[in-house]
């Protein structure tokens, strides 16, 4: 701590969890209590979350998305379900039959069979809402892949589009593929053909090479991923490549590369 | 009802309240903006698709389930995002306790919009820039802070290097990440 407030560079080791736990539990206990400490604990937390933009981005699977909205619809039904139960406890309870006089229950009968009535039309329109925001869903991812397929497609036809061949190295002699590549939009399509097979542990990494700086992440992948298929991946848009490769690294990728090239091919 | 309105053009903050109000259309906005991001980062830490997708999933239902919690003066939606994928994961890797952050601990303040695919690409041009061009040994020390989620101590002694050398790695690399950022 100096005059008072804990240093900033304690801060962001905090921010960035590099901190030993029981400086931790100094910064926990004082950063709240104190305005400055605190705004420059958020400021050194938005930093360290830039740094998810060092990691190759990849895209959740689509199923991803359903799985998490067949929860989100299985939570509803159980909320609903509890309403109804907590309502039909209310309306039988004894302070609600002491309020009632004595010659309504003549209109009993029928007002349950009103009641039940209204409840099984209330469940089968929320039934038919909910079978509505399922197909509407549906009906925006196709037209959200469609529309992915379609810019694919742009990317393909494009005149700014460049091929470039990729030549399998000593490591895997055999191995072929090609990139096409669109500087203007970012997006990298490629497709590999007679890689070796990797062990569990270990990934294919492809590499836009720039003319100036470090090569950049254009996704990783298995060998069988890419063989016959096309693989896409963005990169930053308006970058100048000099070559691609592609490269062996362990599961999960990194920031550059470290393993050996097994198919190179230069602009 | 359905609010009015095209979720995709929306600010986070404008979907947030199509969320509270149960707007499956704005969840599914939100998540298109950052799914990618938090997955990336999940998957990185965790090196395995299905722990990375549960994190995922956990994260955009907590966002639906308590989306009344956020305060947008305390801090940015998509930083909270992006610290509690990594919290998350960190927390899976290393076997700790099921603590989850709470929404309205520490605010993130993410002094740049990341609403918009080109300030995403923009940011990662960027990172990855900074991040290629620091000496081994700082982004050695980042990279294990970060997504190993070691203390400066388990660093120094896992590179054999001084305590004090660790930090003064770390500060600089920060240092430079916050020169570029700003």
């Amino acid at each position: 701590m100096t005059n008072g407030h804990i240093r900033e560079e304690d801060l962001e080791l905090y921010a960035l969890g590099a901190l030993p736990e029981e400086e931790k539990a100094a910064v926990k206990a004082h950063a709240p209590g104190c305005s400055e400490c605190a705004r420059k604990l958020a400021e050194a937390q938005g930093r360290v979350a830039m740094l998810v933009f060092a990691v190759p981005q990849e895209q959740p699977a689509a199923a991803a998305k359903e799985r998490l909205f067949a929860r989100i619809a299985a939570e509803t039904r159980i909320e609903e379900s509890g309403e109804r139960v907590a309502d039909e406890r209310r309306v039988v309870s004894g302070e609600i039959r002491r309020a009632i006089p004595w010659w309504s229950w003549a209109l009993a009968p029928a007002s349950l069979a009103l009641a039940a009535a209204c409840l099984l039309l209330f469940w089968q329109n929320r039934q038919l809402g909910s079978q509505l925001n399922v197909a509407r869903q549906a009906a925006a991812r196709m037209e959200k892949e469609k529309e992915h397929i379609e810019g694919l497609a742009r990317v393909l036809a494009s005149p700014d589009t460049v091929t470039v061949k990729l030549a399998g190295t000593s490591d895997a002699a055999n191995a072929a593929g090609y990139v096409k590549y669109n500087a203007r939009s970012g997006t990298v399509l490629y497709s590999t053909e007679h890689l070796p097979t990797l062990p569990n542990e270990k990934v294919y990494q492809m590499w836009l090479v720039p003319t100036t700086g470090a090569p950049i992440s254009a996704g990783i992948f298995r060998p069988e991923d890419s063989t016959g298929q096309l693989l896409t991946a963005q990169v930053p848009t308006e970058t100048k490549s000099k070559a691609f490769a592609v490269t062996i690294e362990p599961t999960g990728g990194v920031l550059q590369p470290t393993g050996p090239k097994v198919l190179l091919g230069a602009s | 009802m359905r609010p009015e309105g095209n979720a995709d053009a929306m600010n986070d903050w404008s979907l947030l309240e199509r969320i509270q109000q149960k707007d499956e259309a704005a969840l599914s906005a939100l998540y298109d903006r950052y799914s990618g991001l938090v997955y990336s980062a999940a998957k990185r830490i965790l090196r395995d698709t299905g722990a990375a997708e549960e994190i995922l999933q956990d994260l955009f239902f907590q966002v639906w389930r308590t989306a009344e919690r956020f305060d947008p003066t305390r801090g940015s939606l998509a930083g909270w995002l992006l610290v509690a994928a990594r919290n998350r994961a960190i927390s899976k890797l290393r076997r700790k306790s099921g603590k989850t952050e709470e929404l309205q601990e520490n605010g993130v303040a993410v002094t740049v919009s990341l609403e918009s695919i080109s300030t995403q690409n923009l940011l990662l041009e960027k990172v990855h820039a900074v991040m290629g061009s620091l000496p081994d040994g700082q982004r050695e020390a980042m990279e294990f802070a970060y997504f190993e989620g070691m203390s400066h101590s388990e660093i120094a002694e896992k590179t054999g290097q001084p305590l004090g050398t660790i930090k003064t790695r770390i500060r600089s690399g920060m240092e430079t990440l916050k020169r570029v950022l700003s």
